[in-house]
């Protein structure tokens, strides 16, 4: 009988950074459609980590979430970025009615000395894909957004971090009391992403 | 609260700007790298906007940034030369009065074909002037700074005896003494008044004072024995009280000579 051997990827610091803001670009896109933030006529599908994948064509978006990726991408390889925080707010009252909040731990190591690290794509896109099916599910139990939205993404990162000119200081933007449902995490071996999502109480909950 | 908030966490939340044209904080570092881009470009009037922002290569720093920073950097650079222009017309107008006016006679002004300035051997050779006058100037002071401390001795020698005179005499000599000291306060505090507008004019007064009580009381009396310096007697019975702070003898005259001790002297009836 033949031994079957799995093939083990060398993963970088860039490449590994290029991973992970790609999958926040894909995560935030997804978001944005599922949660109903923007109207479904202004996505447009696209076959990604296997899967039928949904992406903004509102050029405003597009602009917005490019830079943002690239800028995460950057903070990632320096291993400066802690966590990331897609925030969904009321248009009306600016309520923070969700946070979805991706935690990343780096490897120091990696960072420090320019090591690498082994582990496969289809591994890495496995647990990704796992991810994306968790956040298309999430419409089940989230409460329903029926009021206009808006966006905003927060970035942690380390204290001797400049803000970037195209960025400014903020408020963490965080819910009293939330509801939180953890979600799959994934791991490139260098960096490792956790998810989690927490929304406002409704009223009928409590009682 | 929420997990993932602010606790525990010491870095930096940011979020990225929605506006179009996000303002721009043009730090020192940022600053100083346009300025280096525009000079490699040839100067403000030369460089523009979208080669600036070639040669700068900045994510995030777009045309509109550029456009209004070049502007008035710009502005600036023109201000700047006018000031400079200004401020060379006024300096060089300045230094040639001040020359004309307290300097050499012969130091005026000439006109060069190319700029118009008082040759550097002209200039070195005023300032060696201006030098010599200054040093002349504090050896007259030093001088009258001697003087001075000399004056201050003598006075505090004259102001010992006096003390000791008094201790000494019964009250047969009082009034001489008091006429003595009228005399002597008098004369002490014009001193003290005159010394700041005229100090020569107050060594005179003061030297004249000193040649007239030479035969006095004060100096011919015998001491039998010395007293203390900070004693003050007091003459029982009698109408006058003296009072002597008497300090060290660099107390007598100040930093600048022209102040003497207020406790020095005073004088008064009982």
């Amino acid at each position: 009988m033949a031994s079957r051997t799995v093939a083990k990827d060398i993963i970088t610091l860039r490449g590994s950074a290029a991973i992970v803001s790609e999958f926040f670009g894909y995560a935030a896109n997804s978001i944005l459609y599922n949660r109903g933030v923007y109207p479904e006529e202004s996505f447009v599908k696209v076959k990604k980590y296997g899967l039928p994948m949904l992406l903004t064509e509102d050029e405003g978006v597009k602009t917005f979430l490019a830079n943002l990726t690239a800028q995460l991408s950057e903070w990632l390889e320096a291993g400066k970025l802690q966590r990331v925080v897609l925030v969904i707010m009321s248009k009306a009252t600016s309520e923070v009615l969700e946070r979805w909040n991706f935690s990343i731990e780096t490897d120091c190591e990696v960072v420090e000395k320019g090591v690498s690290r082994e582990k496969s794509d289809k591994e890495i896109m496995r647990e990704i894909q796992a991810i994306m099916r968790q956040i298309a599910s999430s419409i089940t139990y989230l409460p329903c957004l029926d009021e206009p939205c808006i966006f905003d993404v927060l970035a942690y990162t380390d204290k001797d971090v400049a803000v970037p000119f195209t960025w400014v200081e903020s408020d963490p933007k965080l819910i009293a009391n939330p509801q939180m449902v953890k979600l799959h995490s994934f791991d490139t071996k260098i960096h490792k992403v956790d998810t989690l999502v927490s929304y406002k109480n409704d009223e009928w909950d409590e009682q | 609260m929420e997990g993932g908030g602010r606790e525990g966490y010491n870095g930096v939340i940011m979020t990225m700007t929605r506006d179009p044209k996000p303002r721009l904080r043009w730090t020192a570092d940022l600053h100083d790298r346009f300025v280096d881009a525009v000079t490699k470009l040839g100067g403000p009037d030369k460089a523009t906007p979208k080669s600036v922002l070639r040669l700068m290569g900045l994510k995030g720093l777009t045309l509109y940034h550029l456009k209004s920073h070049l502007q008035k950097y710009r502005l600036g650079q023109q201000a700047q030369k006018q000031n400079e222009e200004v401020h060379k017309e006024n300096s060089r107008c300045s230094y040639v009065n001040f020359s004309n006016r307290s300097l050499a006679p012969n130091t005026s002004y000439r006109g060069d074909d190319e700029g118009g300035e008082i040759p550097i051997a002209e200039a070195l050779r005023c300032q060696i002037e201006v030098q010599k006058r200054l040093e002349e100037q504090l050896k007259v002071q030093k001088k009258l700074q001697m003087r001075i401390e000399a004056q201050g001795k003598y006075l505090q020698s004259v102001l010992e005896k006096a003390q000791r005179s008094l201790s000494l005499d019964g009250p047969g000599s009082l009034e001489a003494s008091r006429a003595e000291l009228t005399e002597f306060n008098s004369a002490l505090s014009n001193f003290m008044e005159n010394m700041n507008k005229d100090s020569k004019q107050n060594i005179i007064e003061v030297n004249n004072f000193y040649s007239k009580s030479h035969g006095s009381a004060f100096y011919n009396q015998e001491v039998g024995r010395e007293q203390n310096r900070d004693q003050k007697p007091k003459v029982e019975g009698g109408s006058i009280q003296f009072d002597l702070n008497i300090k060290g003898s660099n107390d007598l005259v100040s930093a600048g000579g022209a102040e003497m001790d207020a406790n020095m002297v005073s004088s008064y009836r009982v």
